[in-house]
């Protein structure tokens, strides 16, 4: 019992070094942020779309050798936007995607 | 006037998961726009990142407790983004970190509840996703507000289904294919205005609408 919550009591004071740690380290590396670039996309923007496309990283489970994606949408501020991906499990706990998408911008200026 | 542009993109991306998550991509981009001139212009850059996250109670094998006879993994989950914008000629670098907790029903194996707050110095986001099912997204992401709330349709409908004790068998291509939709909108205001040299975009829905296929 004295064992179990001397464990408990270790995890609790990992977890809040952790967080403070986090947390000091996103702060500090956050002050460093450049300016974003002028042109549409913003740094990382478009990158982020292939992180976060499920045929990229996010499908793919136990046992499945691989996934393909199609994606509809109007997000982004782009018109009607379409994405399509695929990926596949390499071995080795590996995963290698690719994925293309095509949007239309309009403003008025 | 109205200005145009077409934008195509291409990329690709190899993942490693284990104790840790790590990705690299690289994506090149080409535009094709009319400016408010009514001029042809053209545009290409070629993007390389990082993304990391790291599962942390999940590598020292704690966070694990049963709830109503499920057996639950929690989990707390820091993760960061660091991109290169155009990396051949006006290279510019950019941060994005955010940190997720994450419970994870072993006894159904699925995502049971997901929150994710994402942010750099003048962004942030909140996203939160509950038994892979709703998903709802709100705040500051990419300069300007973005509000929606999204469904996994297939998800829904296989739960519906296992409700009336329909065999795991006949309910066998729910798990392969995944169909979702969102729906919400964007609002720009002054931030995006900031950093972009078109002019605001007022409120406008937003759609989304996606099919994936596991084999």
């Amino acid at each position: 019992m004295g064992n179990s919550n001397s464990n408990s009591d270790a995890l609790k004071r990992h977890i809040i070094i952790f967080i403070v740690l986090s947390l000091g380290v996103n702060l500090i590396f956050a002050g460093t942020y450049s300016p974003r670039s002028l042109y549409g996309s913003i740094p990382g923007g478009d990158l982020q779309s292939v992180w976060n496309n499920p045929a990229m990283i996010g499908q793919l489970e136990t046992g499945d050798k691989g996934g393909l994606y199609l994606e509809l949408h109007n997000d982004f501020r782009y018109d009607p936007n379409i994405a399509v991906g695929i990926n596949f499990d390499i071995g080795s706990d590996l995963c290698l995607g690719f994925a293309s998408n095509s949007s239309t911008l309009s403003s008025i200026i | 006037m109205i200005a145009k542009g077409t934008h195509y993109t291409v990329a690709t991306a190899i993942s490693f998961h284990k104790y840790i998550d790590v990705s690299l991509g690289i994506l090149g981009t080409y535009t094709d726009a009319v400016n408010e001139l009514g001029e042809s212009v053209d545009n290409q850059y070629m993007d390389a990142g990082i993304n990391l996250e790291w599962p942390v109670l999940k590598t020292f094998n704690k966070g694990n407790f049963n709830l109503f006879n499920h057996q639950f993994q929690a989990d707390i989950i820091p993760g960061m983004e660091y991109s290169f914008h155009d990396i051949f000629s006006n290279t510019t670098s950019n941060f994005i970190f955010y940190s997720k907790i994450a419970l994870y029903d072993n006894t159904l194996n699925r995502n049971a509840l997901s929150l994710s707050y994402s942010f750099d110095n003048i962004i942030g986001g909140f996203q939160a996703e509950i038994y892979n099912i709703f998903s709802i997204r709100f705040g500051r992401l990419y300069s300007f507000s973005v509000n929606k709330v999204g469904l996994n349709l297939t998800q829904l409908a296989n739960d519906v289904l296992a409700a009336f004790k329909i065999s795991d068998e006949d309910l066998k291509i729910l798990k392969k294919i995944e169909l979702r939709g969102s729906y919400g909108y964007f609002d720009d205001n002054a931030c995006y205005a900031l950093f972009l040299p078109i002019p605001e975009l007022d409120y406008k829905s937003i759609y989304n609408l996606s099919i994936s296929w596991k084999f």
